[in-house]
């Protein structure tokens, strides 16, 4: 069975010649029904959290109906030397005012590289069971150590609202 | 290669890690939380009824009592890489397959069945559920599923271009 999102004018499935529309679209963000125009921010305010320590890569998501959030990110890298570094995986779980509540912190004992390398949350799925809020994620990291390759860093655990 | 990391501490009042085996995802269904093992990636566990904090150990007589349990899923098919569940069943998504999970209770606690072969998420947690619908993203495009029915919603306007099997893929 074949259903027809509507695309508006965007078709990069389509040839480029006799295209009715667009193969690529620059500057939108997707809408309900095919897609909106990005506006950059103008106003307000940006703050920075000291608590998420010195981040490699962040993901978060909006949990409850009290403007909490969770999210899970690499922090505290700290520099051994020689392109060498060590970093922790942690999982958070953020107030509405945007304060750390709770972590937890899945070390990487694995001493890191620094240069040439893949550092990034690969992985985040939440599910909420009454006021409990579970969290699977993992990351992604170069290992110094050449024949280790990749570290996986895993982080699962549940915060309660 | 790769190693895996498990072990961890955690700070705050509240936050815990306990019995929970390290996963790659999760998803409530029913009285239970459902996740996929990093030690087994062809597996899903799920909690003690009831209790998403209590994970017995899977065919233990603690496990029988509270109807925990695990499945394990045909290699074939890849790894396990979503679960999307909901207060009646869940489905498992394996690279190349989709399985539905029903709850039945007693020893077996749910009844899975293979319903597709060859479509699944071809990646972890690359999957998105808006109330009972669930959309994914398989090797060979984007794709609705509802009540078992699956509709190829990126045919002809966006599969060529941003699936795996795309040249432009970004």
């Amino acid at each position: 069975m074949q259903v027809k999102f509507d695309f508006l004018n965007w078709r990069p499935d389509a040839e480029d010649l006799r295209n009715p529309g667009l193969t690529t679209a620059d500057n939108v963000i997707h809408d309900t029904e095919g897609y909106k125009v990005y506006k950059t921010p103008t106003a307000g305010a940006f703050a920075s959290n000291s608590s998420l320590g010195t981040c490699g890569s962040v993901v978060f998501r909006p949990v409850g109906t009290n403007g909490q959030y969770v999210g899970a990110w690499l922090a505290d890298a700290t520099h051994l030397g020689s392109l060498k570094y060590t970093a922790n995986f942690k999982l958070g779980l953020f107030n509405s005012s945007y304060s750390l509540t709770s972590t937890y912190t899945s070390m990487a004992s694995t001493t890191l590289r620094s240069q040439y390398t893949l550092h990034a949350v690969t992985s985040f799925e939440v599910c909420e069971y009454g006021d409990l809020i579970f969290m699977a994620a993992e990351a992604q990291c170069t290992s110094f150590n050449t024949v280790t390759g990749t570290v996986t860093l895993n982080a699962t655990g549940y915060a309660t609202l | 290669m790769s190693n895996t990391k498990p072990s961890g501490t955690y700070t705050g009042g509240t936050f815990s890690s306990s019995g929970v085996p390290p996963s790659v995802t999760c998803a409530t269904v029913r009285d239970f939380v459902m996740v996929a093992p990093t030690s087994n990636r062809y597996k899903v566990v799920w909690s003690a009824l009831g209790d998403p904090t209590d994970w017995p150990t899977p065919g233990t007589d603690d496990a029988r009592t509270k109807q925990s349990g695990e499945q394990v899923f045909p290699n074939k098919f890849g790894f396990v890489t979503g679960i999307s569940g909901n207060d009646f069943y869940a489905y498992v998504f394996q690279e190349r397959a989709i399985s539905k999970a029903t709850y039945v209770g007693g020893d077996i606690v749910f009844s899975f069945n293979i319903f597709e072969e060859g479509r699944g998420c071809f990646q972890v947690n690359r999957i998105a559920r808006v109330d009972d619908i669930t959309f994914f993203e398989s090797e060979f495009g984007y794709h609705m599923l509802e009540n078992d029915r699956i509709s190829d919603i990126g045919y002809g306007a966006v599969d060529d271009s941003y699936t795996p099997a795309s040249e432009h893929r970004f």
